[in-house]
């Protein structure tokens, strides 16, 4: 598919090339918005405002070949938006959402859905800069140059982030015994 | 020691887990694609669309509502007025409707239920400002009320209650009770895609006021509007239902069930 071709047309007001785009993106750009505001009703909220101003903005883009960065730029900016809105600088309690699916039936997987579990609160519990670079690194799979583009930082800063959200991740991570059987020094 | 590998396995594993377990349907995708759609309508029209009045702007809320299935309004932009509203400010729980007083900054009555069987589904706050023609805010905003009744046998009702008293009430026949007039009014409403043009029959009939046309939807769909509306206490109060076979008596009946 020709994503830079579907982007031009929606430069040129074509509001069916506009719904392909949201049919091919909305799934990633939801579960981006959902990752960094943990609550599903504000991603609904995210993605549609979201949406809105990619389309009114269509004439600002510069470079259609790069649209996934730049739909990813205003979803983020939009659920820090939200968070700092909400004050969501995220209360744990909250990632238990009805929205998410419960199939997990054999023990094996309940045991590695709680370790992940676990993660995920810590992930959650990262400042939200920190816990963006971490989703879109980890989960997007984007380089560090994107990110800072998407997050309007320098490359250093994504990376000095990436660094601490790690190093932050692993001392918690460590004071779970089913991830971490080892101890790890204090300092 | 955990090895950095380690963790950044665990990393990607946990966020794909959670990424992949919520659960996004494809009603859902079309119901936010519809939302989109009617927002960026509402933008770009809003310079060649007449001023609404507060009845209309209830129609197209209730649209949203009924068409749009649930409540996943989001926001509209109307020449002359803007509102938004948001489910997640939705009151369900008939107990705490009192709260949206200290919202709206005046007392209002919402019944629980009504003597035609119409009871409370739920209450959101409605954020309103006037724009001008360049789409910037006027004046002061305000907060007025939306709520919703359901009936086992006939099509949802919708009441919006306002303090905004700048448009006119439309009447097509009206009726006084207990020294307060209500106002009636009928309305046919195609709701169209954002790119559909009209016909020159549908024109005409818009053009003599016979039909209403509001744009936003995936589909041609035709809709009859019915209200009804009055003041009381400098409040105006509209209640709004679509494709009612009883529309009439029943809007009258819950208007006097209001005002007593």
């Amino acid at each position: 598919m020709d994503i830079e071709f579907i982007v031009k047309r929606m430069i040129d007001d074509d509001r069916e090339a506009f719904n392909s785009l949201m049919e091919i993106y909305y799934k990633k750009a939801f579960r981006i918005a959902y990752l960094i505001s943990g609550k599903y009703a504000d991603s609904e909220d995210i993605i549609q405002e979201a949406f809105i101003s990619c389309y009114l903005n269509r004439k600002k883009i510069r470079e259609p070949e790069h649209f996934e960065r730049w739909l990813y730029k205003i979803v983020t900016r939009t659920a820090w938006s939200y968070c700092k809105k909400s004050k969501k600088e995220q209360p744990v309690d909250y990632i238990f959402d009805e929205s998410l699916k419960c199939d997990n039936s054999f023990i094996d997987d309940i045991i590695k859905s709680q370790e992940n579990m676990e993660l995920y609160k810590i992930i959650m519990s990262l400042p939200i800069k920190q816990r963006t670079v971490i989703i879109l690194y980890y989960y997007n799979n984007m380089g560090t140059k994107d990110i800072a583009k998407i997050t309007s930082s320098f490359e250093g800063t994504v990376k000095s982030r990436l660094f601490s959200a790690r190093n932050s991740i692993k001392k918690e991570l460590c004071k779970k015994k089913p991830i971490c059987k080892k101890e790890v020094p204090s300092n | 020691m955990i090895k950095r590998n380690e963790i950044e396995q665990k990393i990607n594993e946990t966020l794909n887990e959670r990424a992949k377990n919520i659960s996004l349907s494809d009603e859902h995708f079309e119901i936010m694609k519809r939302n989109v759609n009617y927002s960026i309508n509402s933008f770009e029209e809003e310079k060649n669309m007449k001023k609404f009045s507060f009845k209309n702007i209830a129609i197209v809320m209730s649209a949203i509502c009924i068409i749009g299935s649930v409540t996943a309004i989001a926001s509209g932009i109307i020449s002359g007025s803007e509102s938004h509203s948001s489910r997640k400010d939705e009151i369900k729980d008939y107990k705490r409707v009192s709260e949206l007083e200290e919202k709206t900054g005046f007392e209002f009555n919402i019944p629980e239920f009504f003597e035609n069987g119409y009871k409370f589904d739920y209450a959101v706050p409605v954020y309103s400002n006037n724009i001008d023609e360049d789409g910037k805010k006027v004046g002061d905003s305000w907060v007025d009320i939306f709520v919703n009744y359901k009936n086992e046998k006939y099509p949802d009702v919708s009441l919006s209650i306002t303090k905004n008293l700048d448009d006119e009430l439309i009447s097509d026949e009206n009726e006084i009770y207990e020294g307060v007039t209500i106002n009636y009014s009928y309305n046919k409403y195609m709701f169209v895609p954002p790119t559909y043009e009209l016909t020159a029959e549908e024109q005409a009939l818009v053009d003599s006021g016979e039909l209403v046309v509001s744009y936003g939807t995936d589909t041609v769909e035709y809709k009859v509007v019915e209200n009804v509306s009055w003041i009381k206490d400098d409040i105006k109060y509209v209640l709004t239902t679509f494709d009612n076979d009883m529309a009439k008596d029943i809007l009258n009946d819950m208007a006097k069930d209001i005002i007593k």
